[in-house]
């Protein structure tokens, strides 16, 4: 996910340039709204969040330490800012239906009915993870981070990430096999 | 959770993180090892779907209001 020009954008920023910031929001509101999705399980809050997440920049512009990548640094912000709005909300597993399926609605129509029922069940399962499991799944395979990228947005080591991969991945698949026993 | 090494072995080569003389080794693994072979080819299949999980779209307008929120807020002048 590296973006060389990441860096001349948020300096171009620094020296007064609007168009600049548009582009990064630009870049990176689908990756940041994506990763705030699965990890809070609501599209509406996802968006709070992604737009909060660019104040955030524009108000910590100067605590961005260049020799990280700026979108392990967004990526923080983002699954810290998730985790807060998760925390204020008491944390609670009620799920948004209507947003748990979107994914579906999206799929192409070719698809066979059992790799969309397969593809159900796997969001159902995911749905269901504990926040830790989702998040790290999230910067895995949907926001296809390294060990070592996620081990910087989540601030652990790259054997916790390993770790936590592993027991997050096994923990989907009991889940898948459990729904589709029933 | 307990690791096998070759399980262990099985994520990183899935995750593209493993090493070429890793990979080489997984692969002599599972040779030898059907019930290996069998776990690996479940957790491909399951990295398989992960990967065709549709991306959500975040809204239309998010960039527009990021922008009005931002407004004309400078942003700091100082520079590393």
């Amino acid at each position: 996910m590296e973006t060389d020009d990441d860096k001349e954008l948020l300096e171009r920023f620094r020296n007064g340039d609007r168009a600049a910031f548009t582009e990064l929001v630009i870049r990176y509101q689908k990756p940041i709204y994506n990763a705030a999705f699965w990890v809070l399980r609501k599209a509406e809050d996802a968006s709070d969040v992604t737009q909060t997440v660019f104040l955030k920049v524009v108000e910590r512009l100067d605590d961005y330490d260049p020799q990280y990548k700026f979108f392990s640094w967004i990526y923080r912000i983002a699954v810290n800012e998730s985790l807060n709005l998760l925390r204020r909300n008491g944390d609670h597993d009620e799920l948004d239906d209507e947003a748990e399926f979107e994914g579906l609605q999206s799929a192409s129509p070719e698809w066979r009915l059992d790799e969309a029922q397969r593809s159900q069940h796997l969001e159902h399962a995911l749905m269901r993870l504990s926040t830790n499991d989702r998040t790290v799944l999230t910067l895995r395979h949907f926001s296809e981070c390294s060990y070592q990228e996620i081990a910087q947005v989540l601030e652990i080591d790259e054997k916790t990430v390993k770790s936590r991969l592993f027991d997050a991945r096994q923990r989907l698949r009991a889940l898948l096999a459990d729904l589709q026993v029933h | 959770m307990k690791h096998s090494p070759t399980t262990e072995l099985m994520h990183a080569v899935l995750d593209g993180e493993a090493t070429a003389a890793q990979a080489a080794d997984l692969q002599q693994r599972l040779a030898a090892d059907p019930a290996a072979q069998a776990e690996f080819d479940e957790l491909q299949r399951l990295f398989n779907e992960l990967g065709r999980v549709p991306a959500r779209h975040p809204p239309e307008g998010l960039v527009a209001s990021v922008m009005a929120a931002v407004g004309e807020r400078p942003a700091r002048s100082r520079t590393r």
